[in-house]
């Protein structure tokens, strides 16, 4: 049931997102009437609408208890489906329409109409696909408020939203204080302003708007404390459990201010584009990623936390089997990526970290990955070969007025010694390190685990639909808007893998690709590509 | 009525972070956000299986 909740909201959520993309409420000119309405209230409607449904089938769960509400249903409702895919188009039709430049104050009315019932619609058949109406009526039959307490709370969040910007001037006046306090510990000739917000050094000032007083951090470190007590609810002692919520947004909190306060004195030593580029948009990530790690190291290895089967909880970590093994390598690139974001201005100049520390991730398992087949085939090269042809091809039809990049001007003007050591390292990377830690990852771990728990036990020989599509898409998404080309790439590289359960296979063809694509930028210059 | 305070907190997490999102945040690089879900993914499923080896 859970994991068809969260696939309609999948479902609802994509095309919401890929709606929102041609669809600019702010290009509607009418801004009376109906239309204009629609045009103001529409999106924040259609966020209650998917939390509200959601939130119902959760409260409906809470509320029924240990008689969990259980889906009879096997098979999807080839009707709710066809009616989707009328209610989208028609939707989506209403909306391009209405939300137009053109669009004039007689029309806008009717559009507004029939874009609200087409969006209605699209909701309505979206989540009788896989939840169908057997399901909707047992829940309604098990708890009739379950609908009251679930838009009742969404709207009362959508609520909180709209009226939390008050605590933004006294959250940042308390920031403020708390910077200004931390660097006059720090140096004597700190200067700042309280009415606007500006605090620095006399070379190097900054103004603490509202997005820098740490607010999304806090709400992250709630959203992921809550989400994570939750999941493993059973293994933690309440209410004493709970404690680790505002001790993670105090802790959040002081990082920013930690944050701030660095910047500042980054900023103050001369490098201004570190500052205010990559620390200052990388290191909230950091902080925040810290805090997550620190909320569930702490949450799982302190026994005051733990519930009484504490067994269970020394079982798992115990376990010890290859996880770490096939996606730390992965991870310390994503980490590595972030760090260097972090110490280098506008261009990555710190590249070659991510290559040092997948590479030492891969040397410290490496007995781990004596099990793995690293058999290479004929076929590797040419899936590789054509997955280059495939992401080429998806380059010219997909941005076709994409204005070739030329080398990044830092890399330009830099000397000859330096420039060809981050080519190297760029290069390394793509061709060895990226692809061995993405293929332990994807089709190593995901892969397998999408199929069994004991993944090690599952033979890449062996075919899973929903392990390939799941595994493959993921894979496309971390290509960001190169998603698509991505996914392809990920499903072809697990053929390629599964052909004689090779995972040597999958990164030979990921290698060839990558190191085509590093010769195609090296030669034509178009560094779009990296 | 301590899962019912759960859901309200994830709630109110979620309200938060729609509310963070209302205007719009220029320096922050779109394509980190996902990667930093995909390092809290992976991390959370390392440290419930184990680090060593």
């Amino acid at each position: 049931m859970i994991a068809r909740l969260i696939l309609t909201l999948i479902l609802l959520l994509g095309e919401f997102v890929a709606l929102s993309i041609p669809v600019d409420t702010a290009d509607l000119h009418v801004s009376t009437g109906f239309g204009g309405w629609l045009a103001d209230w529409g999106p924040v409607g259609a966020r209650i609408l998917l939390l509200g449904l959601t939130l119902t089938v959760v409260f409906g769960g809470l509320i029924a208890r240990g008689q969990a509400l259980i889906l009879r249903e096997r098979r999807i409702s080839l009707l709710a489906l066809l009616a989707h895919l009328c209610a989208l188009p028609a939707f989506s039709f209403a909306a391009l329409r209405l939300f137009n430049p053109q669009t004039t104050a007689s029309s806008a009315g009717w559009l507004a109409l029939a874009c609200m019932a087409g969006g209605l619609a699209t909701v309505v058949s979206g989540s009788f696909i896989l939840l169908p109406a057997s399901f909707w009526l047992d829940l309604l039959r098990r708890a009739r408020l379950a609908p009251v307490y679930g838009f009742s709370t969404a709207s009362a969040a959508f609520l909180l939203v709209a009226y939390s910007r008050w605590i933004w001037k006294p959250w940042m006046t308390l920031t403020f204080l708390a910077v200004r306090t931390v660097l006059r510990w720090l140096r004597s000739d700190i200067v700042s302003d309280a009415h606007s917000y500006s605090i620095g050094t006399r070379s190097f000032i900054v103004t603490i708007s509202a997005a820098c007083s740490g607010y999304e951090g806090i709400a992250l470190m709630v959203l992921f404390g809550a989400a994570w007590l939750w999941l493993f609810r059973r293994e933690f002692r309440f209410p004493r459990a709970l404690i680790l919520i505002p001790a993670g947004m105090v802790a959040m909190w002081v990082l920013n201010v930690v944050r701030i306060s660095a910047l500042i004195l980054i900023g103050n030593a001369g490098a201004h584009t570190i500052a205010l580029g990559g620390f200052h948009s990388q290191a909230g990530w950091i902080a925040f990623l810290c805090m997550a790690l620190a909320f569930m190291t702490v949450s799982q290895r302190l026994a005051w936390f733990a519930a009484g089967r504490r067994e269970a909880v020394s079982v798992v970590v115990a376990k010890n089997d290859g996880t770490a093994a096939y996606l730390v390598p992965f991870l310390a690139i994503l980490a590595a990526g972030i760090l260097s974001s972090a110490m280098t201005g506008t261009f990555e100049w710190a590249y070659g970290l991510r290559v040092v520390a997948a590479g030492a991730a891969i040397l410290f398992y490496r007995r781990q990955y004596a099990g793995v087949s690293w058999r290479i085939g004929w076929e590797a090269p040419v899936v590789g070969l054509l997955v280059f042809a495939i992401w080429i091809a998806a380059e010219r039809l997909l941005f076709p007025h994409a204005t070739p990049l030329a080398m990044p001007m830092a890399l330009t003007i830099s000397s000859a010694p330096v420039r060809v050591g981050w080519i190297l390292s760029r290069v390394i990377g793509a061709v060895l390190t990226v692809p061995i830690a993405e293929e332990l990852a994807f089709r190593g771990y995901l892969l397998r685990r999408l199929a069994s728990a004991d993944f090690e036990s599952v033979d890449l020989k062996r075919f899973y639909w929903i392990p390939f599509l799941v595994s493959s898409l993921l894979f496309g998404i971390l290509h960001g808007q190169r998603w698509i080309a991505g996914a392809i790439a990920g499903m072809l590289y697990a053929w390629v893998a599964r052909r004689r359960g090779s995972l040597g296979d999958a990164a030979v063809a990921h290698a060839t690709t990558n190191a085509l694509i590093a010769v195609l930028v090296l030669a034509t210059q178009n560094w779009n590509l990296w | 009525m301590l899962r019912l305070a759960s859901v309200a907190l994830l709630t109110l997490g979620i309200a938060a972070l729609a509310s963070a999102s209302i205007r719009p945040i220029p320096e922050i690089d779109p394509g980190s956000g996902m990667n930093v879900l995909a390092l809290l993914a992976g991390a959370a499923i390392v440290v419930r299986a184990g680090f060593k080896k």
